[in-house]
This record gives C-alpha cells, sequence and structure tokens, in this order.
C-alpha cells in the first residue's frame, strides 16, 4: 500500500511538486498519468527513495519513508525512464550484480537470473555486451532487474515509451502479470492507451498538482460524455427541434442522414432517446454508442485546469 | 559486505574490460624496461656528437639506473594514474548507473570501499612489477653500483602509498564534481601544489608528496638514520589519515547526493 499526503518537492524556487496526495491499494495497477514535465518521474524517484522531498509524508506499506527508507527500498522495485547499465556486462553478470547487491545467495541469484532472462526473451542474447543492446532490451533487461528482489510494489517510470509496438506490447502483458501475482504497480506514462490498459486506479497529474483521480471506471462513466450516431432512413427538422428541448441533450450535429447527439446524462439518454426517435415513426437503420476513451478524459480535463 | 563484495567484482570486471588495469599495467612495464635500456645506449647514440672525454663521463651504474627510474616515473606515472582513474566515481554519477544498485539498497560505503581497494591494490602490484623488472633488468645491463633489492622494494612501497592517496583523493573529488575532467583538473593541481610545498620543512612531514622525496632519497640515505625513520612514520600516518577521512568524506557525500 502506498499513502502520499501533502508531498511538496522544490528545486530552488521552482516548486515541481505541490502538495500532491493519493492512495495505492495493494495489488492494483495506478496508472500515473501527465503531460512532460508536469513532476512524475520526482513523483516516481521519491517513492522509489532517491530523492528527498521538502514537505509531506510517503508511507508505503506501512512504513514512513523519512524514518524507514532502507526497509521500504528491499520491499520496492524501480524502473526508471531510460535505465542505464555497464555497458560492458552482459545481461547475465548485470543481474548477477544486482543479485550480489540484493542479498540473494549463489544459488539464487543463478535460478533467478535464468529465469527472468526467460521471461523477458534475452535469454539468447544474456551473453552479449549490453552496450550493444537496443533500447527495447535494454528496457526489457531494466525490468528484470527492478523484480529481481521480489519486490511487493513496482515503480515503473515511462516503461513502454520508445518501443516498439511489439515491445509494448511484451511490456504491457508483463505488468498485467505482475498485477495478477497481486504486486502493486505504480505505473507513469503519458501513453494513454497504456494505462487504459491496464490500470485500475489513475491519477492526473498537472503542473504539480493531482487534478483528477479514481478508478477507471468510474472516471470514464463520469467525465466521458458519450455519442449517439443514428442513421435514420432520412434526417427530419422536427425532430432535431424536439431533442434539443431536452436537458440530457448537449448538442447535435448531422450529416447526410446520420445524427450524432452529444449527451450530458448517460442514463437519461439511454432510457428516453431511442423512444423519442420511435415517436417521431422515421426508420432507424443503425444506431450506436460512440466508444470514447481515456485521452477525452485527459484532455477535457486538462484543458479546464488550464482555463481555470 | 554484499554490496562491498559486488562492487570489487564489478570494479574488477570494468578494469579489465575498460583496459585501465591493461593501461596502469604497460605504463608501470615499459617504463621499467625502457628506462634502463635507453641509458645503455645513451652513450652510443652520443657518441660523434660529443667530444668523447665528454661521453666518457657517462658512467652509468645500477644505482644510477634505479635513481633515475624513480625519478621519471614520479612525474609521468601521476599523469598517467589521474587520467587513467578520473572517472572512476564521477562516471557512475553522470552516466546514471548507479540508479539500480541505489534502488536495490546498496550501500555507499561498499561502493567506495570497494573501488578504493581495487585500486589501490592494482597499482600496489603494477608499481612493485615495475620496481622489479626494473631492478632485474638494470643488474643485467649496469654491474657496477649494485643496489639492494630491499631499499627498491622500501621504495616500491612509499610509492604505493603515495598512490592510495591519490586513488582516494580521485574518488572523494568525483563526489563532489561533475565532470570527470574537473576531477583530473583537481587532482593533477593538488598533487603538484602538494609537491611545491615540500620545501616548507614544518609541513613536509605531513604532507603526501614527502612520500615521493623520501623515495627519491632512498637510495642515497641508510635505512638506519633516524631523522630519516622518523620523517617516513610520520608522513605515513599522516597519509593514511587522509586517506580514510577523504573516503569517509566521499561516503558522507554520495549518501547525501541525488544520484538521478
Amino acid at each position: 500500500m502506498i499513502r502520499v499526503d501533502n508531498l511538496f518537492k522544490r528545486y530552488g524556487s521552482h516548486e515541481v511538486l505541490k502538495g500532491i496526495s493519493f492512495e495505492v491499494k495493494k495489488g492494483t495497477v495506478y496508472g500515473f498519468l501527465g503531460q512532460n514535465g508536469t513532476g512524475k518521474s520526482t513523483t516516481m524517484n521519491i517513492l522509489a527513495g532517491l530523492i528527498n522531498y521538502n514537505q509531506g509524508k510517503v508511507i508505503i506499506n506501512d512504513l514512513d519513508m523519512k524514518l524507514s527508507r532502507k526497509k521500504i527500498i528491499k520491499q520496492i522495485g524501480y524502473l526508471p525512464e531510460e535505465p542505464k547499465f555497464y555497458p560492458y556486462m552482459n545481461a547475465y553478470e548485470y543481474l548477477k550484480f544486482i543479485g550480489e547487491i540484493s542479498g540473494l545467495t549463489r544459488k539464487e541469484i543463478y535460478k533467478k537470473t535464468g529465469e527472468l532472462l526467460e521471461k523477458i526473451k534475452l535469454k539468447k542474447d544474456g551473453k552479449r555486451k549490453i552496450g550493444g543492446y537496443s533500447r527495447g532490451m535494454k528496457q526489457r533487461l531494466g525490468l528484470a532487474a527492478a523484480v529481481y528482489n521480489n519486490p511487493s510494489i513496482l515503480f515503473l517510470d515511462e516503461p513502454s515509451s520508445a518501443l516498439d509496438p511489439e515491445g509494448r506490447r511484451d511490456i504491457l502483458e508483463i505488468i498485467q502479470d505482475l498485477s495478477d501475482n497481486n504486486i502493486t504497480v505504480f505505473l507513469s506514462t503519458h501513453i494513454l492507451s497504456d494505462i487504459e490498459r491496464v490500470s485500475d486506479e489513475i491519477a492526473i497529474l498537472d503542473d504539480g498538482n493531482i487534478i483528477l483521480q479514481g478508478s477507471l471506471d468510474s472516471l470514464m462513466s463520469k467525465y466521458i460524455l458519450p455519442v449517439y450516431d443514428i442513421e435514420l432512413e432520412s434526417l427530419n427538422p422536427q425532430l432535431e427541434s424536439k431533442l434539443l428541448t431536452y436537458q440530457w441533450v448537449d448538442k447535435l450535429k448531422t450529416d447526410k442522414n446520420i445524427m450524432s447527439i452529444y449527451v450530458n446524462d448517460q442514463e437519461k439518454a439511454k432510457d428516453q432517446l431511442l423512444k423519442v426517435i420511435a415517436n417521431s415513426n422515421i426508420q432507424v437503420l443503425s444506431y450506436n454508442k460512440r466508444k470514447s476513451n481515456l485521452e477525452d478524459v485527459f484532455i477535457r480535463v486538462v484543458n479546464k485546469n488550464e482555463k481555470l | 559486505m554484499k554490496s562491498f563484495k559486488a562492487y570489487v567484482k564489478k570494479e574488477i570486471i570494468e578494469g579489465f574490460r575498460s583496459y585501465r588495469f591493461l593501461v596502469l599495467l604497460l605504463t608501470m612495464v615499459i617504463f621499467a624496461v625502457l628506462n634502463p635500456l635507453m641509458l645503455k645506449l645513451l652513450p652510443i647514440l652520443l657518441a660523434g656528437q660529443f667530444p668523447e672525454e665528454i661521453t666518457q663521463l657517462f658512467n652509468i651504474t645500477q644505482f644510477f639506473a634505479v635513481q633515475n627510474y624513480i625519478k621519471d616515473i614520479s612525474q609521468i606515472i601521476n599523469i598517467v594514474v589521474i587520467l587513467t582513474l578520473m572517472g572512476l566515481l564521477v562516471d557512475e554519477r553522470q552516466n546514471k548507473t548507479l540508479v539500480f544498485p541505489y534502488s536495490k539498497g546498496v550501500l555507499v560505503t561498499g561502493i567506495i570501499t570497494g573501488k578504493s581497494i581495487v585500486y589501490s591494490v592494482v597499482l600496489l602490484v603494477c608499481i612493485f612489477l615495475g620496481f622489479c623488472i626494473n631492478y632485474y633488468y638494470s643488474s643485467i645491463l649496469f654491474i657496477e653500483e649494485p643496489v639492494n633489492i630491499i631499499d627498491v622494494l622500501n621504495v616500491a612501497c612509499l610509492f604505493s602509498i603515495y598512490y592510495i592517496f591519490i586513488v582516494s583523493l580521485i574518488i572523494c573529488l568525483g563526489s563532489f564534481l561533475k565532470k570527470k575532467l574537473f576531477v583530473g583538473i583537481s587532482s593533477l593541481g593538488i598533487s603538484f601544489i602538494l609537491s611545491g610545498f615540500k620545501n616548507i620543512t614544518n609541513l613536509r612531514n605531513f604532507l603526501p608528496s614527502n612520500l615521493i622525496t623520501l623515495a627519491e632519497n632512498i637510495l642515497i640515505n641508510s635505512s638506519t638514520d633516524q631523522s630519516y625513520t622518523e620523517s617516513m612514520i610520520i608522513t605515513i600516518v599522516a597519509v593514511a589519515l587522509y586517506v580514510v577521512v577523504l573516503n569517509l568524506t566521499a561516503i558522507y557525500r554520495m549518501n547525501k547526493v541525488e544520484i538521478i
């Protein structure tokens, strides 16, 4: 479990984090969203125990970061945005080095290294120097290093950025797999589709403040205003005028014989829209609720915040 | 202890694969071999260019050959060691290779002592090897004025202590400075400034550079000379203290510094 209360971080006069608070439940995948430079990596580095903070409280697995940093570090794993290794080592040597630092026995290191290299699909290239690895291979090796000490919480900073679609899919599958094994994953990214795919809860960070947080489902239903695309046999101006009189209709657009109805109350729209159309005696050729995504929520809340 | 062991192994791999060990070893060995050889060839090379009476003055003995090697390497090795090792700690900070070890709870004491001990041992081995080779080679080429091997080993010992200090200095500066070039320039500057102070009698015994002065004079002074021995003990104790202070400072600093 992670609990952050009123966290502040300043670099000189520049305030990177302005009192953020959030809680991450055990075994969930927590998506931490935000544009570049909003303080995501700073938050990650604080939670990973790599940098200090000026004010606030960070509690991880019931331990206070200020008082028990060393104990916390043993329970967490961290993958930086751009993992750096010793280029002259190979993957076997590097993971062995990480295992030695983590205090594992020689037998455990041998077993764990083999298992992890197999899992991240680097066994074949395990004896090649890391300096010759692609970015995706380094990212996978970084993930293996992050989970080497069997952490109960894993911090992943932009794990899939700069990866090809296959590499991204692999990383997301591993994250899903970790979550299935009751490991809490704190995932920072600006790739919204990744968050949408694996996260249970999300928070959106903007200019050092959390402007939105909650479960993905509740946020989607709360912030996404659905659009119904209805294909009619012919358009009817009377129907259009009638629809606009309802309070649950936000706006209406027509294109050829397709009417797009933007609603602000999903429940009422679901209940009444078809009845209204049926009463107008116009034949409906198709009825489709347009699937919106997290990107809509993100753009909406960030833009709203900018206006504020 | 686990951090120390992991870093000792890591430094050994790095030393071999980055050719640092090779550079240090070759510098010592090449100078050890070439120095007496050049002295042997010197009268032949100068023949014909100077009157015969002058070239006959070059009566080179083993004592002269070993003494000449000591003077040469005290200047050259300092530059080679600093330029080779200036990135020892600062490279790790600059390249962010400490992020994973730190996130796994590595002990900074293990990192600093691991680096310090590995390179101190390597320099000690290289220096002793260089002096032994030079002693052996000069004894073959020059028969007159033979030198006692014990004296040569004492010289190697003093040189080694001096370079253990230089390694600690480089590591300490690396924990404060962000670029290896600055570490190199600062280390060279400090070592030159310290050797500049060697003429101040009251300070001399407390300066690491006094080890080099003592080493240069070891073949001239008898080992039973009491003032010489006293001076040597004071300097060795002072340098040992500096090494401890420099390493502790580096540990303190690396515990405070944000490595990301």
